[in-house]
């Protein structure tokens, strides 16, 4: 059983995630590092309906019987809680993202809520792309650099100090890719209203 | 219920304290702000309270209770922060 | 230079001898400068063996690699030395513009050995290297000794001890450009041992960036940011940082009269708005900074000078009973001119003033006697009748009048301005606090108040570990860059990483930054460990630990910290006695004192 408020933050953030169109179903995970243990959504769990038995509190490194029930990408949340201070991570699927992750190596905002908050988003390529040892360092490694990336054709990962905090960073991200898309739809030139906004690419 | 306000909300408010009614911090806070639209837009972003704004009821941060719905009664006391940052 | 200047300047004052060595390329990149570097250095030139006030000691001034660059608060710098108030591993970090000057001589740090034979003090300038004869300054106060030197904003800086360092006051601290100090654990009683009165700088180098445009573009997106965030944009400028003295005061954690209360009925007449309506002057900058919170006062006898801060409005407010702000800021002002940290001195009082209502201390002083102030100060500066006690601080002070347990202090530290028992993730903060209680080194007012990044219980214990110990780690780092830490409200490190591999052209990234953060730290961990510290001085005053906060808000509250320090021993890969496990010490390239702790 974990801690209530833990709980409950869990739970109003992963239906927040679920509803606004953030992953399917059962897609995605969230964890959290308390102490040495790593508190994660277990495997099979509904992002939207997440019950207290949806949670396994498993060790950071080793065997332990965790690591049975838990998410499939455990590997990648223990590389990241290695590499970076992370105290929080949300994995999820944001569909406009991943559309835009197909064809370019780095997503770039034009939007101002964007580039103000994230700046660029880098997209890595993993070829097994669900829970493998490269998938878990080449996560990872990118998050030393920014808050949150993108897997090719997968998914992001956010990390912050609170669920919340990367939770915000994976709503920042879908809103800064549909307005890339919908701009592109739109076929206009643009007109830069953003000083240096060249140099977000070198971010 | 006693309201407190602090920092720059005092000049806005012309005081810094005040008697006000209701059953919610959002009653309180919005009998506060009535007539007076700087104050409204210093505490408000619009239905919420304004990013770094603090309300505590009796000593107690209302984010960790109900928020804005939190319920107060006449011998509580309302203290709201605007943004402030120290050491 | 870009980014480090690659020289240290180290003086001999027992020999006289100034030499210039090169600064350590892989050593500069693993612990950046400022407080690392200090750190690092000292490790290596001050061992357990070596008494704080004798002449092996050191003092070491540090710079970091974006010091000088013009980059937002690239004006701060730090001092490392053995304490010799705590026994501690000692850094201290102050603005102004001594700093960016220093740097600006073309050095990274300067390691100040041995103890000259008489009063002497130091000056850099384009003309070279001088140890220059300073009786004639010896026993002056630290505004006349300024002036005296000629100090002249951005051009030639002074950096002295008033009387208090003089003496050896245990609390005693470093002043630079009048007002700013580098306040806490004794460095002014460390360089007052030495017989060194002050350190002159002037520089003509500049430190430019590698790459300009990606420097450029980095201020521009710093400065904005700035001036978004509201707390550096309006809260710190127009009220200063006594600003929180009403919110710390209304959520039940200002500590009153030695921490017997938890809320100060005066919080108010002492408190950022009223010095913003009563006494302020004007706002004031450090180099190179747009926040612009230093406090310019005056008060109603006429007397001018900087401040109260937040602390400082405490230690001789609430810790004292005492809501007469002009006596405060005199009291300030004094402590200014004397050399002596203001924290400490008026929690000594505090502690004073409970001792003697107790009995237990001969002396007709009491809380809420603001007439006694001048007098205290004074005395302790000058290490006359009481003031001989006071200047040992409170543990000592405490200790001789046979109780040491109403000392609110942390291996002899003293508590600043929050009571833990209102805030248990601070609690850890202190207890855990490589120079003892203090706060600058992971405070937690952001997230267990402000909601700074976000909103945690201030009561819950499960849970404050990692984030205390991200804090501290972050603290270090920006203490070893050196920023500001007003600026990391709101800018974060991700941003540094850029300006930083801007400046110097070498890549870091933010988590590379924070590794440095927990290098730092644990090195500083590792020192006090050396020196025969042990996971029983990870501990707070009995009465935080077991006297509940009789009123208010925080009423009924203890702080649990057994439970908190179990769960940030494990966080930080540390054995259950608090002592960094060899793979913690692999990982973080500290090797080299694997077999201090590990056999």
């Amino acid at each position: 059983m974990i801690d209530q408020r833990l709980y409950e933050e869990f739970r109003d953030i992963g239906r927040d995630i679920f509803v606004t169109g953030l992953t399917s179903s059962h897609g995605g995970n969230m964890s959290v590092r308390v102490g040495d243990k790593i508190i994660i959504k277990r495997r099979g769990a509904q992002f939207g309906r997440l019950k207290h038995s949806d949670f396994v509190v498993t060790n950071f490194q080793g065997k332990d019987s965790g690591i049975v029930r838990a998410s499939t990408e455990l590997i990648v949340h223990r590389a990241i809680y290695e590499k970076t201070s992370a105290l929080a991570i949300v994995h999820a699927h944001p569909r406009t993202a991943i559309v835009l992750s197909l064809s370019r190596d780095e997503i770039i905002p034009i939007d101002n809520e964007g580039s103000y908050l994230l700046r660029k988003i880098p997209v890595v390529t993993v070829e097994l792309a669900s829970g493998s040892k490269e998938m878990a360092e080449k996560v990872s490694e990118a998050l030393r650099g920014y808050k949150i990336i993108m897997q090719r054709g997968h998914g992001c990962f956010a990390i912050g100090q609170t669920l919340e905090e990367a939770y915000h960073w994976v709503s920042a991200l879908e809103e800064v890719s549909d307005i890339i898309l919908e701009h592109k739809l739109l076929g206009e030139e643009m007109i830069e209203y953003r000083k240096h906004s060249e140099s977000y690419a070198k971010w | 219920m006693k309201v407190k306000l602090f920092g720059n909300l005092r000049q806005k408010a012309g005081e810094s304290e005040f008697v006000a009614p209701g059953a919610t911090i959002r009653e309180a806070l919005e009998s506060l702000c009535a007539d007076n639209e700087p104050l409204r837009t210093a505490i408000f972003a619009g239905a919420e309270l304004q990013p770094h704004v603090r309300v505590m009821v009796n000593g107690r941060d209302c984010e960790l209770a109900n928020g804005l719905a939190t319920a107060v009664s006449p011998q509580d006391t309302i203290a709201i922060f605007p943004p402030i940052a120290g050491g | 230079m870009q980014g480090w200047a690659g020289n240290i300047l180290d003086i001999n004052l027992t020999s006289g001898q100034i030499e210039t060595v090169p600064l350590d390329r892989d050593m500069a990149r693993l612990f950046l400068g400022g407080r690392g570097l200090g750190a690092r250095l000292l490790w290596d030139l001050v061992g357990p063996e070596v008494e704080p006030l004798s002449p092996e000691n050191v003092l070491i001034f540090t710079t970091g690699p974006i010091t000088a660059s013009a980059s937002q608060t690239s004006n701060r710098f730090n001092v490392s030395t053995k304490s010799p108030l705590t026994g501690t591993i000692l850094h201290a970090n102050s603005g102004g513009w001594w700093g960016m000057q220093f740097k600006r001589t073309g050095y990274d740090a300067l390691i100040v050995r041995g103890k000259a034979a008489s009063p002497v003090m130091i000056e850099i300038t384009p003309a070279g290297v001088a140890i220059k004869d300073a009786a004639h300054l010896w026993g002056k106060g630290v505004f006349e000794t300024t002036v005296a030197l000629e100090q002249n904003r951005n051009k030639r800086n002074v950096l002295c001890i008033g009387p208090a360092g003089e003496n050896r006051v245990r609390i005693a601290a470093i002043m630079n450009d009048k007002e700013r100090s580098l306040a806490r654990g004794g460095a002014g009683a460390v360089m007052g041992s030495k017989n060194l009165k002050a350190i002159v700088v002037e520089g003509l180098e500049k430190n430019k960036p590698a790459d300009p445009d990606q420097f450029k573009f980095m201020l521009y997106e710093t400065g904005k940011l700035l001036k978004a965030s509201p707390l550096t944009s309006q809260a710190l400028p127009e009220f200063g940082t006594a600003v929180v003295m009403n919110v710390v005061n209304e959520i039940g954690a200002l500590p009153t009269r030695n921490f017997q209360q938890s809320q100060f009925e005066g919080a108010d007449k002492i408190s950022g708005e009223e010095i913003t309506d009563t006494i302020l002057v004007k706002n004031q900058a450090c180099w190179a900074c747009p926040i612009t919170c230093t406090r310019i006062t005056q008060t109603k006898s006429g007397k001018e000078g900087e401040g109260p801060e937040f602390e400082s409005a405490w230690a001789f407010g609430a810790q004292c009973g005492i809501d007469d702000l002009d006596a405060i800021t005199e009291a300030n002002y004094q402590c200014n001119d004397l050399g002596l940290d203001t924290i400490s001195m008026g929690n000594t009082i505090g502690c004073a003033m409970e001792l003697a209502e107790r009995g237990l201390l001969a002396n007709d002083l009491g809380f809420g006697r603001a007439d006694r102030l001048p007098g205290l100060i004074h005395d302790t500066a000058f290490r006359q009748g009481i003031g001989d006690d006071l200047a040992e601080g409170s543990y000592r002070l405490a200790s001789k009048h046979g109780a040491p347990e109403l000392s609110m202090s942390v291996k002899k530290l003293e508590l600043p301005a929050y009571d833990p028992r209102g805030m248990q993730g601070q609690g850890l903060v202190f207890a855990t606090g490589n120079r003892g209680a203090c706060h600058e080194t992971g405070n937690m007012l952001g997230p267990e108040v402000l909601a700074l990044p976000r909103l945690i219980d201030r009561f819950a214990t499960q849970g404050k570990a990692g984030i205390v110990s991200v804090h501290q780690n972050s603290a270090a780092v920006i203490d070893s860059l050196v920023y500001c830490k007003f600026a990391n409200m709101a800018v974060a490190e991700e941003f540094f990483a850029r300006t930083l591999t801007a400046v110097t052209g070498e890549h870091f990234t933010a988590d590379d930054l924070m590794m440095v953060g927990e290098r730092v730290w644990t090195l500083e961990r590792l020192y006090n460990l050396r020196e025969g510290f042990s996971k029983e001085d990870d501990t707070l005053p009995a009465r935080l630990l077991h006297e509940p906060v009789p009123a208010g808000p925080s009423e009924g509250f203890t702080v649990k910290l057994a439970p908190m320090l179990e769960e940030y021993y494990a966080f930080r890969g540390w054995d259950k006695n608090g002592v960094p496990k060899p793979e913690k010490l692999k990982e973080l390239s500290l090797e080299f004192v694997m077999e201090v702790v590990h056999d």
